[in-house]
């Protein structure tokens, strides 16, 4: 079988077709879908990039202000526990008016949150000298609980009687009673104790928590 | 005739072969350029555009963080930021006492003496006896020229009909008020300006 010229110039642009066809769809094709998903995975990696790069940054910025801020604020949390502990103040108050003042009474009030800090307000009536006051003062300003003072009113004792025994020269047994205005002071003392919202530390140790029995009649 | 022989050798179509082999040639090249720039090169950009994926993918890798710290980490600091002024606040709110009691001595005169004294808010409050005005006056004057009190007012003085001691009462404005804001600038040496207290002639109950 003999093919004309022309025959054979259709034949051989049929198989040129058939080349062309195949290249577009077994290769061609599929490289320019690869290559959009590839440019467009690419395109979306630097943006992720960039943004990663931009957050290093910020995240940089962000753990150098936390290490400043984390100090600074250790440095001002100075005797401000976490938790409202009463018991410990308590005591704490307690140790610190005896030993300068006469303790008459403390009267805590409800608790106020204010912002991430609870107050913690007590009212403390006590009997001391004017430097007894100023030694509380002192002691709470320098304790260990971060305590301030919202008030403090200061007024000088009743008049005491003062029974004075003389012995005269006759060996008679003489008794006088004068009144003369006490050397204490009636002293109320505003106090705010300020802790951390929070609970209070599970490790926390009492020094007062010993030494205790338990159990019983409670109204014996 | 018929049994001649012919001599010459039948001379071969060498124009047709000619054209075979050009014909051959460039299909070659052709087919050689096709391989080269419709393959090849399209082979080698698809590797290149890959490892740069992987390189960026790396890259992204390296990254040991996350957005969740990120988050955390603004979350955590803005509580700490928050925490930090709150405890600036509450120091420069805490009053020196002391500093305030301090004054007070400094500005009394040892014959004057203080029964009542109060410090409430922003505001100091004393009551107390001297043997005459002059000494009042004194109290008055220092305290007002104190850093630590402004606004000094002597509100009352009276003569006791039982001692002859003048007993007065002055009020002084604090810096800072005890519960917290400040409230007036130290120092100021404007007395009796606060709207609440009277003109010395109105209140001045002074019993001669």
């Amino acid at each position: 079988m003999t093919m004309t010229k022309r025959e054979r110039t259709l034949v051989f642009i049929l198989l040129v077709l058939i080349v062309i066809g195949a290249y577009w769809l077994l290769f061609l094709s599929p490289y320019i879908e690869d290559m959009k998903v590839l440019t467009a995975q690419t395109q979306e990696n630097q943006t992720l990039l960039y943004n990663k790069s931009q957050q290093q940054i910020k995240n940089n910025e962000l753990l150098k202000d936390l290490s400043d801020n984390e100090r600074q604020v250790a440095e001002l949390s100075a005797g401000i526990t976490q938790g409202y502990d009463q018991p410990a103040i308590l005591v704490y108050l307690e140790k610190t008016v005896k030993e300068h003042a006469a303790k008459q009474t403390f009267s805590f009030s409800e608790i106020r949150q204010t912002g991430q800090m609870i107050a913690c307000p007590v009212t403390v009536t006590m009997q001391s000298s004017y430097d007894g006051i100023k030694e509380v003062l002192s002691a709470l300003a320098d304790g260990k609980y971060f305590a301030k003072v919202t008030g403090l009113s200061a007024q000088q004792g009743a008049e005491e009687e003062v029974t004075t025994t003389e012995t005269t020269e006759d060996g008679e047994t003489v008794s006088s009673t004068t009144t003369q205005p006490s050397d204490k002071l009636d002293v109320i003392l505003n106090l705010e104790f300020y802790c951390l919202t929070g609970d209070i530390p599970a490790d926390a140790q009492y020094s007062f928590d010993s030494g205790h029995e338990f159990g019983g009649d409670v109204f014996k | 005739m018929k049994n001649d022989i012919n001599l010459f050798v039948k001379r071969k179509n060498t124009k047709n072969t000619k054209k075979i082999v050009a014909g051959v040639l460039i299909g070659a090249a052709f087919l050689a350029a096709f391989a080269a720039f419709g393959i090849l090169l399209p082979m080698n950009n698809r590797v290149d555009a890959q490892a740069k994926l992987a390189e960026l993918e790396q890259q992204l890798q390296s990254y040991d963080f996350t957005e969740e710290d990120l988050l955390a980490n603004t979350e955590k600091n803005a509580m700490l930021t928050q925490q930090f002024e709150e405890l600036t606040r509450l120091h420069e709110s805490r009053s020196d006492i002391l500093a305030y009691l301090g004054d007070i001595e400094d500005a009394l005169p040892t014959s004057a003496q203080i029964t009542y004294m109060s410090l409430t808010g922003n505001q100091l409050q004393i009551t107390g006896t001297a043997p005459g005005d002059a000494e009042v006056a004194t109290l008055s004057l220092h305290l007002r020229e104190s850093d630590l009190f402004s606004s000094v007012f002597v509100s009352s003085s009276t003569v006791s009909e039982e001692s002859d001691e003048t007993m007065f009462t002055l009020t002084a404005a604090l810096p800072v008020s005890l519960s917290g804001e400040a409230l007036v600038e130290a120092g100021s040496e404007t007395d009796g300006e606060n709207s609440e207290e009277e003109t010395p002639e109105q209140t001045e109950e002074v019993a001669s």
